[in-house]
């Protein structure tokens, strides 16, 4: 009866081993392919109602949904359209509950737009920041890139170039880069006005008032010459063959100078005037 | 005066002596070493990812003081009869509500104060390399007055725990009653706000009439959580905070009141 008993433990503890063994390789077998398979398990929860979850601890919980996104991301070869939205989720929780933070806003730049191709959806969580960050101009330089490059969309770049350019101690560039798209957008006055108020500014160094002074010359060139080839064409039903026609048929004394070359630039087919080749 | 004193020590040292606040404690001082490592796997403003989990753990801490210690250590006055012990001296009532308060507000003072130091010390030691990785206009007074409100703001939880205690004598449904308060303090602004601003509740006026009842009963306590102002160093109204201060302190009398009124009415035989 003893005898019986230890055979049946034995074999009992045989199965267990078997079973043990058989489960343990699956396991391991899945686990080494979490990588691949690694989910993001954010739920479509709307941002206010994450925060009455959250409570006080939500700052925590936008650090988690950060490094929650950044670790699906980094752990994905590649990710489908409705895994991005989810990452897109993901930032837009994390912002809600904290805006303040520099490390959302510069994942959603770095990934939204490059590897989710979704411009649109970064430049709206970029805005979160840029105004609850009034102290910091990357947001808005990066906002005002994507409009530049992924939108094309040059009037709305230039626009958010400006502004970002009065935050203290932005780059100059950017006013100058903002005045150099408010040609290609149509808001040469506009830029100009900006421009002029940021020279206004007394803690601007000697050589940022030179290069915005001489971008303001540049964008008046621009301006004059696009008044002049307005009135041409109003008058002609065509615009003018070169620059120089403007100054022969009287509409202008001479043509202006450009700080940046030797003349402007001009395109007769759309009749539009630029201080740079690039245009 | 004397007497609500002497409570106040006699509870402090019975919080002292029991070993549940030294395992919080050390769930804390684990943490904040941990804190180290979780700053690290940021790449920006890593200090204020030190502030959060510094902050947090303090706060998390004090609540579960609150919850777990406090709440049972009245309780089980009320329930295992102990307190006859107490007021069969020359004690009266209100003398024991205010010391009890007082000696638990003390372990919270003693436990934020603990914490808070090394909250203080595991930013540093997150940051210490890497000054450049922490919010621009991050700043220490702005550090420890995040501290001082959200120590305020446990105090106001125990005020409204010690209330519960009173009302219900029974140390669970305290609990749970102490939790549901916790909770509608934390979100009642934000459901409030979404509530007024959402298309979904707009034909619903008696919703917004309960939620706004609610933001007059219970406290406003994320008026009081200035985590995210000591993380970034965001500038704050001096005005404002004598106002959250005031709010929170008149919040407290009223609970403790209430909660004496209730006790004298009690018949504890």
């Amino acid at each position: 009866m003893k005898h019986k008993g230890t055979v049946l433990l034995l074999f009992s503890l045989g199965m267990l081993l078997l079973s043990f063994s058989t489960s343990h390789l699956a396991v391991k077998e899945r686990r080494e392919n979490l990588g691949i398979s690694y989910s993001l398990d954010i739920d479509s929860f709307s941002a206010g109602l994450m925060k009455v979850f959250a409570g006080e601890f939500k700052g925590l919980l936008a650090d988690y949904l950060v490094l929650e996104a950044g670790a699906f991301i980094g752990g994905n070869e590649y990710l489908s359209e409705e895994q991005w939205e989810k990452v897109a989720l993901a930032f837009e929780q994390s912002l809600r509950l904290d805006p303040y933070f520099q490390q959302t806003y510069l994942q959603v730049q770095g990934d939204l737009t490059w590897w989710g191709e979704m411009p649109e959806k970064a430049i709206s969580l970029l805005d979160i920041s840029r105004k609850h960050r009034p102290w910091d101009w990357y947001p808005g330089y990066y906002m005002g890139f994507d409009h530049y490059y992924f939108l094309k969309d040059y009037a709305r770049a230039s626009e958010v170039f400006l502004d970002t350019a009065k935050i203290k101690g932005a780059p100059v560039l950017l006013a100058v880069l903002g005045g150099r798209l408010a040609v290609k957008g149509g808001r040469t006055e506009a830029a100009i006005v900006l421009l002029e108020s940021m020279l206004g500014d007394p803690e601007l160094q000697e050589a940022d008032k030179k290069e915005i002074k001489e971008r303001m010359v540049a964008l008046q060139g621009v301006l004059v010459l696009e008044n002049a080839v307005k009135k041409y064409k109003d008058h002609r039903g065509a615009y003018p063959p070169s620059l120089e026609t403007l100054v022969d048929e009287g509409l202008l004394h001479q043509l202006p100078e450009n700080p940046y070359a030797d003349h402007f630039f001009f395109n007769h087919e759309d009749g539009h005037v630029s201080f740079d080749e690039v245009g | 005066m004397h007497k609500i004193l002497l409570i106040a020590w006699v509870t402090f040292k019975d919080s002292i002596r029991n070993k549940a606040l030294y395992g919080i404690f050390f769930f804390g001082l684990v943490l904040f070493a941990a804190n180290i490592i979780i700053t690290a796997m940021f790449s920006w403003e890593l200090g204020k990812v030190a502030v959060d989990v510094g902050l947090s753990v303090v706060s998390f801490a004090g609540l579960v003081i609150i919850f777990f210690l406090s709440i049972n250590l009245v309780s089980n006055d009320l329930d295992r009869k102990t307190i006859y012990l107490i007021l069969s001296r020359p004690v009266g009532k209100l003398q024991y509500i205010l010391g009890k308060y007082t000696g638990l507000g003390l372990i919270l003072l003693l436990s934020s104060s603990v914490l808070g130091a090394c909250a203080a010390l595991s930013v540093e030691m997150a940051t210490h390399n890497v000054k450049g990785y922490v919010p621009m206009h991050f700043s220490w007074p702005t550090f420890f007055l995040g501290l001082t409100f959200l120590t305020l703001s446990l105090l106001v939880v125990l005020a409204i725990a010690l209330l519960w205690v009173t009302v219900t004598t029974h140390p669970f449904t305290a609990l749970l009653l102490s939790l549901f308060s916790y909770f509608i303090g934390q979100n009642v602004e934000t459901v409030k706000s979404i509530i007024i601003t959402s298309q979904m509740y707009a034909e619903n006026p008696m919703l917004t009439r309960v939620v706004e009842y609610a933001s007059w009963i219970f406290p406003n306590l994320a008026a009081f959580d200035l985590k995210t102002t000591a993380a970034y160093g965001l500038s704050v109204d001096a005005g404002y905070l004598m106002w959250v201060a005031a709010y929170g302190f008149s919040y407290i009398g009223v609970c403790l009141v209430m909660s004496i009124l209730i006790f004298q009415r009690r018949q504890l035989a």
